[in-house]
């Protein structure tokens, strides 16, 4: 996993943008940027190159959701791991946004600890299909 | 006036004019003002029972007036208390956050240098002649205390900082207790509207806003059948899927 790869953490509270930035940077991840909600960050990762997207759900303007299907469907930003940390925990929401391609789902209130796991485990598993491919 | 009693009250006149042709006026007059006294009766029955209607449609009345306050005053101020709620915590939040972020690196740092000066020890401790190396350790030694303390000293004010930022939370609390017993006075009132209405509302499912975000899980109140309560529960259903 490369600890300088850019990051964009997408929250329409700022609190808990800047408890993300602070638990990335624990983890060695110090290339960080914030948009708060989907409509400021999609133009934000179709002109940057960014390599991982750690995004809310329920966020006036674009939704966390509607940003997970924007990117997919993006053919430059496709492949780009998103991770949803909502509050969302409905079980069709956790489907829909498996359906949609997310890569890690983690719900409010949530650990370091935790963040972690799905960080390290969304990487393990793009490395192990990179080398299957 | 009911038909009914319009008849018999008819039926008693005319049985009373045509006793009265057959009797003198001192036994007539007193057997006229019988009737009427009775006929009285019935018209005060009917002021009791609108006077009984009036009282009724005045405590409507007031139960409209106090349901015109809750939205003219009550309601409006509610969300204000919310939105003073919401900026405190925040504020709150904010607060500590900027602290926190202040404190990591002086704890790292101190981390950092305690590591560097443990290392020195080691390979003095190892070297042939660790006499040689002596004056140099303590004077790092003494460098090192001396800046711990004063970091020390920045951590400590930093805690009791946090310490005090969490204070916001008994003056929510109070808050958020008027917006609950506010919410009960909405209740109530709605629920005496109803009664004196006296219409039975048709018993409906409740639709749902099923396409909105539904905002975080909250015990006993959300539906765990159809809402993950925590990581584990996400992680499972996720399982399940093939993730």
């Amino acid at each position: 996993m490369d600890r300088n790869m850019k990051i964009l953490v997408v929250d329409d509270f700022s609190t808990m943008r800047r408890i993300i930035k602070n638990l990335l940077r624990e983890l060695g991840f110090n290339n960080t940027a914030e948009a708060d909600d989907g409509s400021t960050a999609l133009p934000m990762l179709q002109n940057g190159s960014y390599d991982f997207l750690v995004t809310d759900w329920n966020m006036p303007g674009m939704q966390g959701i509607d940003l997970l299907k924007a990117v997919r469907s993006d053919p430059k930003l496709a492949n780009l791991p998103v991770l949803l940390v909502t509050a969302e925990a409905k079980k069709e929401q956790i489907v829909e946004a498996a359906q949609a391609g997310v890569n890690g789902y983690i719900v409010k209130p949530f650990t370091a600890v935790t963040l972690k796991e799905k960080i390290e485990k969304i990487f393990e598993r793009i490395e192990a299909d990179k080398k299957s491919a | 006036m009911a038909i009914g009693s319009y008849e018999i009250c008819k039926g008693k006149l005319r049985d009373l004019l045509s006793r009265m042709d057959s009797c003198p006026a001192e036994v007539g007059m007193p057997m006229l003002d019988a009737f009427v006294k009775d006929h009285e009766a019935s018209l005060y029955n009917e002021i009791g029972r609108l006077t009984r209607q009036l009282h009724d449609s005045l405590t409507t009345f007031q139960t409209e007036e106090k349901i015109f306050s809750l939205t003219k005053e009550e309601i409006p101020s509610a969300k204000e208390r919310l939105k003073y709620v919401m900026a405190m915590t925040e504020q709150a939040a904010q607060n500590v956050l900027g602290i926190v972020e202040m404190s990591i690196p002086v704890a790292l740092e101190i981390k950092e240098d305690a590591g560097d000066l443990s290392e020195q020890c080691k390979k003095i401790a190892a070297a042939e002649a660790p006499g040689d190396g002596m004056p140099r350790l303590l004077g790092d030694v003494g460098e090192f205390l001396s800046n711990t303390k004063d970091k020390a000293g920045v951590l400590h004010g930093q805690l009791v900082e946090i310490l005090m930022a969490q204070e916001y939370q008994d003056l929510t609390s109070q808050v958020i207790k008027k917006v609950i017993n506010l919410v009960q006075d909405v209740e109530d009132s709605l629920v005496k509207l109803i009664k004196i209405t006296g219409q039975k509302m048709p018993v409906g499912e409740f639709a749902g806003n099923d396409n909105k975000p539904a905002g975080p899980y909250v015990p006993g109140v959300d539906d765990q059948q159809t809402r993950a309560a925590n990581q584990d529960d996400v992680d499972q259903l996720l399982a399940s899927l093939g993730f």
